[in-house]
């Protein structure tokens, strides 16, 4: 084995005995509890990204759905006020349903 | 890849918490024991891991499982960091000027332990982070330089080149110094 062989081989040694006793540090820091807050943390995360797609989702659905009702009506007002029933009425319910969601719950 | 994991990457898929937690529980340390190695700091290899994770669940549905669960989280963790540090550019000058050591805590923790360093680890760490990342992967945990290069995105050719860098330059350091 060359001298350079040997120097890598060790340099190698050093470096994976050193990457051990970062595992051994590691180990000591993650505990069962601190798993746990991460776990609902994530799953909280989740469900927040999950709504936020489900009411772009719904938005673009009600958006298409009364462009193709104005289109077959060949109505221009016809669009501007189901739109405008649309954006007053959606918060509106989405408001009520919030409200008895937490009437519900507490 | 372990069938169980298998078993469970499907049921976390169809929305089952208990699943995904199962899978948590399983591959945390293993992704924060390989931030610790690149980060040397236990707070940041905590924001990442849990970011890696947060982004696994979201995309659990693009794991076509032709690589290990860990292997797909190692990739996803080593872009995160990447993205973080080219977001910390602004602060290049200032990083530069400090060499990149353990944390505090770290510290007190080795110390506590008896933890010795030796003089290469320390030559290792003030790399760039697209050096070191491979020459990780490579020699601790056994992957290939085509592996790596799919999980870095980039050429074999280039992971191997960059390996071959740094050790060369680790050893060129530690001759200077001796």
């Amino acid at each position: 084995m060359s001298e350079q062989d040997k120097d890598h081989r060790q340099l190698v040694q050093s470096l994976k005995a050193d990457w051990e006793k970062l595992n051994q540090i590691g180990d000591e820091w993650v505990d069962a509890a601190y798993l746990e807050r991460q776990i609902q943390q994530a799953q909280k995360e989740k469900q927040r990204a999950m709504k936020k797609e489900f009411y772009l989702f719904l938005v673009s659905s009600v958006f298409i759905m009364i462009a193709t009702i104005a289109v077959i009506l060949q109505s221009f007002h016809a669009f501007v006020i189901i739109q405008c029933v649309t954006l007053v009425g959606a918060p509106l319910i989405l408001f009520l349903l919030n409200k008895r969601k937490k009437k519900v719950t507490s | 890849m372990e069938e169980d994991d298998w078993i469970l990457i499907e049921r976390a898929m169809q929305g089952e918490e208990e699943a995904f937690s199962m899978l948590y529980k399983r591959y945390y340390s293993f992704l924060f024991n390989y931030l610790l190695k690149l980060t040397l700091d236990e707070q940041i290899s905590a924001d990442i891991s849990q970011d890696t994770m947060l982004k696994a669940y979201l995309r659990l549905h693009t794991f076509r499982g032709d690589s290990k669960f860990s292997t797909w989280l190692i990739s996803i963790a080593s872009r995160v960091y990447v993205d973080k540090k080219r977001k910390e550019k602004r602060d290049i000058n200032l990083m530069k000027q400090m060499k990149v050591i353990l944390s505090r805590q770290l510290k007190w923790k080795s110390d506590q332990l008896q933890m010795e360093w030796s003089d290469y680890f320390a030559e290792f760490n003030q790399l760039e982070t697209s050096i070191k990342m491979p020459i990780l992967l490579h020699y601790y945990y056994g992957y290939t330089y085509e592996e790596i290069g799919e999980m870095l995105k980039v050429k074999a050719g280039t992971v191997k080149s960059r390996v071959h860098y740094g050790i060369k330059n680790v050893r060129k350091e530690m001759n200077r110094i001796e």
